[in-house]
């Protein structure tokens, strides 16, 4: 993953951009999930890079730049590739070094394919060779896509071809380059793709540079002028530029890493790098740029959901980055309902998302088809940063929605018999009903409006507010906690069926509800949950919870492993721990993490059991968000035992 | 020349490089085989994070672009790093590491 706010791209495994999202994080998604190939011809032999190739991605430290290295023994050739977004324009950067690691003189031509959707739609893009500025062009209405590149000589293509891709039995460009030349076709338009080659005369055992940029813009006359300011640059300059960019960026002061381990202190940099690669420029924050997941729903998780979002902006303020978070607040003050809950979930220009969620539950009644967690969770985390940085000026600016407007409709959507919030969807998405999980962070958020109340001088508020929150508290214990179980239920169902299924996600009612610190009955729901969840054989890790068919690989397991569920553990023993030594067990949790990330850092939302490999998307930036948490919180626990052991 | 606090040596355990922000400066301290050696934390090439680096015997190099520092005088073994790192003088005492600045 890299970008800029504005310009997001996410590569797979064979250096291939497969998302390229502009001008809005997760909005406009110009690949949609097709490749953009890379190849190269050596001797008359042609060879995508795939499969074949032995191939490592990882990121320059502290950076937003990746590093990726191919190499194929067979053709005795190595790439050295640098990929970046620069940080101040919409511009894709990407340094090829070849290495010509052969004891003879070659001919080696590198080919760059560009297999355009425009707008996510096949139909109507446009692409040009112009022959001015040398570059290839795709455009459809307000979208401008520039390609263009040099090598160190400063030779621009050495062929390039337009076509059409997907109609008419034509496959695209592509295929014409594997025989090595192009065939300099210059318009085409419809469903179409291009591919430009670059030609470098490599004596033996030397090196050569590539640098192709791509310009983005919503004007030809844009795209035109970012492509004469990379070639008055130069794009060594501008990569040099980002690499110092994010650099600082992550090392702001803020809060010493150095007690961690060097791979999770990595891994928490990583994180926030990646996490911010996912915000919009206008606050929304995605849940994951990978489009992988379109084969199985024709759906993505390019969205922002509330609930993912507060708990990435909990992340950002914990380690210091409050404009990250203040942005994503500001896009909740838009796009919450004037009723005063958020919407399953967004595009990132605030319109609605895709939903499955019914208007009708399974008793036929009405029901509101809603996550309130969401709402609870925006309020909760809203009130940390507050209670960390004490920005009233800001916070008075979305008080009156975000706060008094969530706050009224939690209040109103109780029940009146019980005084538990009533049945909205859970964490999972999967069903309505009254969960503990749900109802705790419901309880958690009234609590922190009670507080916002205070900080206010509004005390009748606080003091109702405090009220109910001290009946919603007794009201889960009554109706959600089984004493014959000694622990807490996952929910009651509107036909009053009750569901005893051991979820992780009720380690949330600790982690972000009113349960903390955890009393009796959560150390026995905890116990429960570490006791029928983790997992003892491959792995390790938690699943989510009993019997979860979500992806599941084997049924020797309960379900996948989820790094989310799985460092909810880590903060639970984080708060939990009475030593150090006791502490060792949240960095146990930690080390996981880091030993099933991918080598570039990311983490996904669940992995297969038996080997780690990733499963469904990645990055998840929840789980990015609950890794940083969880870190910050072992560093918190860390200091207060070590002063109390040292006292 | 003042002497001022960089952390507890515990902090530093033989085989680690660790940065610490001191008086507004970056500073890298390398326990390499039990011996502290200070230096200027970011590349004088391109402000690489060198406490990211790879060190082999008394050998640093940065990880962005590969230069190499030898960490006992800073001196510039291989570029593309034209200058020098700034080596700190330091000294242990009660348990904590103090640099001079």
């Amino acid at each position: 993953m890299v970008g800029n706010g504005s310009l997001a791209i996410a590569l797979d495994s064979s250096l291939r951009i497969r998302d390229l999202f502009y001008p809005r994080v997760g909005l406009e998604n110009h690949v949609g999930g097709h490749k953009f190939l890379l190849g190269v011809w050596i001797d008359k032999l042609f060879r995508w890079i795939d499969d074949d190739w032995k191939i490592s991605s990882n990121y320059l430290p502290e950076t937003l730049v990746s590093r990726c290295i191919a190499s194929n023994p067979n053709l005795k050739i190595e790439l050295e590739i640098n990929d970046a977004v620069y940080s101040f324009l919409d511009i894709y950067l990407r340094k090829v070094v070849v290495r010509n690691n052969d004891s003879q003189n070659h001919e080696i031509r590198v080919f760059f394919s560009h297999d355009f959707h425009l707008y996510g739609e096949d139909a109507g893009d446009t692409a040009f060779y112009e022959p001015i500025i040398k570059a290839v062009i795709h455009y459809k209405r307000n979208r401008y896509f520039l390609v263009n590149g040099e090598t160190e000589q400063n030779d621009g293509f050495y062929e390039f071809a337009t076509g059409q891709k997907e109609s008419f039995g034509r496959e695209g460009t592509w295929r014409d380059a594997e025989d090595g030349i192009l065939s300099g076709n210059l318009i085409a338009q419809g469903s179409v793709d291009s591919t430009v080659s670059f030609r470098l005369r490599m004596n033996a055992n030397s090196e050569h540079t590539i640098y192709y940029w791509i310009a983005c813009g919503k004007t030809l006359e844009k795209v035109k002028e970012l492509n004469f300011f990379v070639k008055k640059t130069g794009l060594e300059q501008l990569l040099l530029e980002t690499e110092n960019y994010w650099s600082a960026w992550i090392n702001k002061e803020g809060v010493d890493l150095n007690i961690l381990p060097k791979d999770i202190r990595r891994l928490v940099k990583t994180s926030l790098l990646v996490m911010r690669t996912h915000v919009d420029s206008r606050g929304g924050i995605i849940a994951s740029c990978d489009s992988d997941v379109l084969q199985f729903n024709r759906d993505t998780y390019s969205y922002v959901w509330p609930r993912d979002g507060a708990i990435c902006a909990m992340a950002f303020d914990a380690l210091g980055f409050q404009e990250v978070s203040r942005l994503f607040f500001g896009f909740c003050n838009r796009v919450i309902t004037d009723e005063g809950y958020f919407r399953h979930k967004y595009w990132s220009n605030g319109s609605t998302g895709s939903s499955w969620h019914e208007l009708l539950g399974t008793d036929g009644k009405q029901q509101l088809p809603i996550q309130l967690d969401e709402t609870a969770l925006v309020l909760i985390a809203l009130w940390n940063h507050f209670q960390k940085y004490q920005d009233l000026e800001f916070i008075s600016k979305v008080y009156p929605r975000l706060v008094v407007k969530a706050t009224e409709f939690m209040l109103d959507y109780r029940d009146e018999r019980t005084g538990l919030p009533k049945p909205t969807f859970d964490v999972w998405e999967e069903r309505a009903g009254i969960f503990s999980s749900t109802a705790a962070m419901v309880c958690s958020a009234l609590s922190c409006a009670a507080k916002f109340a205070q900080v206010f001088y509004d005390s009748e508020r606080q003091k109702y507010l405090n009220e109910v929150v001290s009946q919603m508290k007794k009201a889960i214990i009554t109706h959600l906690y089984d004493d014959k179980l000694k622990r807490f239920i996952k929910a009651i169902y509107p036909d009053n069926s009750r569901d005893t299924t051991i979820d992780s996600s009720l380690l949330m009612a600790t982690i972000y509800g009113i349960f903390n610190p955890p009393n009796k009955a959560m150390k026995e729901t905890a116990e429960a949950v570490i006791n029928h969840l983790w997992l003892r054989q491959g792995i390790g890790g938690l699943s989510r919870y009993e019997n979860d068919k979500y992806h599941r690989v084997s049924e020797r397991f309960q379900g996948n492993p989820w790094p989310v569920c799985t460092m909810w553990l880590g903060r639970w023993y984080c708060r939990t721990a009475q030593s150090l030594e006791e502490l060792n067990k949240a960095l146990d949790i930690l080390r996981w993490s880091a030993g099933i990330s991918l080598p570039s850092g990311l983490l996904a939302e669940q992995l297969n059991p038996f080997d780690g490999k990733p499963i469904s998307v990645s990055p998840l930036i929840w789980s990015h968000a609950e890794f940083v948490m969880t870190a910050n919180e072992y560093l918190d626990s860390y200091r207060r035992l070590r002063y109390v052991e040292r006292n | 020349m003042t002497y001022l606090k960089v952390s507890s040596i515990d902090m530093i355990p033989p085989e680690s490089v660790k940065s610490f922000r001191i008086d507004g400066k970056e500073v890298m301290v390398i326990n390499n085989k039990g011996k502290l050696f200070c230096l200027q934390a970011r590349c004088t090439h391109a402000g690489a994070p060198l406490a990211e680096g790879r060190i082999e015997d008394d050998i640093l190099t940065c990880p962005w672009h590969g230069s190499k520092f030898r960490i006992t005088d800073g001196e510039v073994i291989n570029g593309p790093a034209k200058k020098g790192l700034q080596v700190y003088k330091n000294i242990i005492k009660d348990d904590f590491l103090y640099i001079e600045l």
